[in-house]
């Protein structure tokens, strides 16, 4: 807020850094969401760096995200190496059923999977916000009408739509992360909307708008420089009529524009810049939370048989390699699945604490 | 807003949701050229071309898309879902699809109870003994829970209690299917219909072939539960008439059951129904893992197959079992809770 004087800046300033401290402080006591926390950091670090650890010598980027569903991937040991080869003897978890080294397949599956399901949830989470916020804030017709779509894509049952639309439309990795993103959206613009419709009744929101808060100052100089120049053709102009009724409809005209869009903008500008942070917190928990259940619903789309190859190195993929041989073989099944389990377990953690401390009503 | 007008008004939304579901299905799977087309369905093998030419006609496959919809809202409002693919023999949509929902029903009502009967005691430890070992004990467990791939999950349990039980000599369960004999059709619930027919050891059989699947299916979602009950119990604790009763001398055990658990579950009893009707719709992998014969493993088969009558004729009866649940959490709230009217 702008006329806020400096001292109440400061204190306000302090107040929150205090929180903020408090936070960590609840963060450090909960030993599960530590965990969490550092199994995720180990799984993005590990992500970022998948290549050279399985290679090591090879140089080159440690990871390309279209590189890394190729067949020619380089990383890729299509050495002759027994095909279904239990572990620990020469590699330390087997090999799979195209004779590679499940170990090294899973560490490049990780980027890959933690890529994707960023892509989806940032992705989802961004149009639900913003419609969800828009719709909450409007209110009225375009609040109902979004929430009955909202409400017809919540009401598919499970993975249909996703596995229709990837059935469909072909099964590439992109068709794929759209199939995902159609499923994973809806949650997002409900919670949004709730957290908007009670944090707009507030009362810091009818002072924002009293005081005028976005009102675009350019907007105004534009439109007193266009009435000058239309004053001084009147004095110079020989038509007077003609260029008072000019200047009236350009008045009239340009006011209508400019007071829409100006209206529009100091709307927008009050719901993103001031209501907006003031509700995101429940939605970057869902986020994390969503996360993992992205990683699942990817899996088990290419578990079921959506992969665009057969051999992509992808967690669900490489377990779906591996049912058919589900008695004779089990670490083909268990070793790919097991870390999908981590990883989503490790930002699940994470979600879960970080509700609880973010919760004001779990706070204290 | 009187409670029947509530009711009203939900019901005429639950057909314009139905309606979009049924649009938005129907052009994502006529919509596009796949390897098979729509018109396959209705073809048998001795048809000759004036005939395909006709069934073609009849149904409107060479019309544009829009119109192809219209005809397809009339054949189904006149009760014609149309015939499946060749995965299910090209016997009518309606009859395949009702066939195999109760072995779906059977799935989901047993992991139901079997998520509440575990979720329940979790979420209220986890708030009686909040941060200390038995709540992270618990919490680990829920977040497990939803955390798992429940395909993998089925088959470590196939691998578990039906391979290596057997190897090791123990009493194992069945790794997959349902129990093949016949029986008479009653219910269709295989277990309700070996009681009803007296046949006890179908009905055993049944039983034993649902253990596994139903606890995939419930320690998935049971989770959700446990963390729901701990919040809302937490909430009810910290409330001025549980202090109240505890003033009065009231036991610890009189307190927390008697009157806190009671206001704290009726987030989760009505949960419960919005669970049931996620179950229908999410035993897909469950039954494609355990090879049971119910209408998500059909579902699969259909969209494998493109078979784009079986997949609306599912997505719509899971659409209007989700909407109905969700209206009947709102009305059992109104009943649970006297703060809420509408």
């Amino acid at each position: 807020m702008k006329r806020m004087n400096v001292s109440a800046r400061k204190g306000e300033l302090e107040a929150r850094l205090a929180d903020f401290k408090y936070t960590l402080h609840l963060l450090r006591r909960n030993p599960l969401v530590l965990s969490g926390f550092m199994m995720a950091i180990f799984f993005t670090v590990l992500a970022l760096t998948a290549n050279t650890v399985v290679d090591p010598a090879t140089a080159g980027p440690p990871f390309h995200f279209e590189r890394s569903y190729m067949w020619n991937n380089p990383y890729i040991n299509w050495g002759p190496l027994a095909a279904i080869y239990p572990g620990p003897e020469s590699f330390v978890l087997g090999t799979d059923g195209y004779g590679r080294d499940l170990f090294k397949m899973i560490i490049l599956a990780i980027p890959l999977d933690m890529y994707i399901a960023l892509i989806i949830v940032v992705g989802s989470a961004s149009f639900g916000i913003t419609l969800g916020a828009l719709a909450g804030y409007a209110g009225g017709k375009i609040d109902e009408l979004t929430m009955r779509i909202t409400d017809i894509f919540l009401a598919f049952p499970g993975l249909i739509l996703a596995l229709v639309f990837a059935a469909m439309f072909g099964r590439t990795i992109n068709n794929l992360m759209i199939a995902v993103l159609l499923v994973s959206w809806p949650g997002y613009v409900r919670l949004m909307r709730g957290q908007i419709l009670s944090e707009k009744e507030k009362a810091y929101v009818e002072a924002l708008r009293a005081l005028g808060t976005g009102y675009p100052k350019t907007l105004g100089i534009i439109q007193i420089l266009l009435n000058t120049f239309l004053d001084k053709l009147v004095i110079f102009g020989r038509h007077l009529r003609i260029l008072l009724k000019l200047q009236y409809i350009v008045n009239k005209v340009v006011g209508i524009v400019f007071d829409t869009l100006v209206t529009l903008w100091m709307h927008l500008r009050i719901l993103f810049r001031h209501i907006l942070p003031n509700s995101i917190y429940p939605l970057l928990v869902q986020m994390t939370l969503d996360y993992g259940g992205v990683i699942l619903t990817f899996s088990a789309l290419m578990f079921l048989g959506f992969s665009p190859s057969p051999a992509l190195p992808e967690l669900g993929n490489l377990a779906s390699d591996g049912y058919g041989h589900i008695f004779d073989a089990p670490w083909l099944i268990l070793f790919p699945g097991l870390t999908i389990l981590v990883i989503a377990l490790a930002f699940n953690l994470m979600g879960d604490g970080l509700r609880d401390v973010l919760d004001p009503r779990l706070r204290r | 807003m009187r409670l029947h007008e509530y009711i009203i008004r939900r019901l005429v939304l639950m057909i314009f949701v139905l309606f979009g579901v049924s649009l938005i299905v129907f052009y994502l799977s006529r919509g596009f050229p796949s390897a098979i087309a729509p018109w396959t369905p209705y073809i048998r093998e001795k048809m000759t071309a004036q005939q395909i030419e006709a069934v073609i006609k009849v149904h409107g496959f060479d019309q544009p898309l829009h119109i192809q919809y219209v005809y397809w809202l009339r054949d189904v409002l006149n009760g014609d879902w149309g015939s499946t693919g060749t995965w299910a023999n090209g016997r009518p949509t309606t009859e395949v699809f009702f066939s195999r929902f109760p072995y779906t029903v059977e799935l989901s009502v047993t992991a139901t109870i079997l998520t509440i009967a575990i979720g329940l005691p979790l979420g209220i430890i986890s708030a009686l003994k909040s941060n200390k070992i038995p709540d992270h004990i618990s919490r680990i467990i829920a977040l497990t829970g939803y955390s798992t791939p429940s395909y993998w999950f089925g088959f470590m349990l196939q691998l578990v209690f039906f391979y290596y039980f057997f190897l090791w000599g123990l009493p194992h369960l069945p790794s997959s299917g349902v129990p093949t004999e016949q029986i008479p059709w009653v219910t269709g619930i295989p277990i309700l219909d070996g009681l009803l027919t007296g046949n006890f050891n179908y009905s055993w059989s049944a039983f034993l072939h649902l253990i596994l699947p139903a606890f995939t299916l419930a320690f998935i979602s049971l989770g959700y539960l446990a963390r729901i009950v701990r919040a809302s119990m937490l909430e009810v604790l910290r409330q001025d008439y549980i202090i109240m009763a505890r003033s009065k001398g009231l036991k610890e055990r009189v307190v927390i059951y008697r009157h806190a658990l009671k206001n704290a579950l009726i987030p989760a009893v009505t949960l419960t129904g919005l669970f049931f009707a996620g179950l229908l719709g999410g035993a897909m992998i469950t039954e494609f893992v355990f090879a049971r014969p119910g209408v998500g493993q059909a579902s699969l088969r259909a969209i494998y197959q493109g078979d784009s009558n079986f997949i609306l004729l599912y997505s719509l009866v899971m659409a209007a079992i989700i909407v109905i649940a969700n209206l009947c959490v709102d009305i059992a709230y109104v009943f649970l809770d006297p703060r809420i009217k509408y």
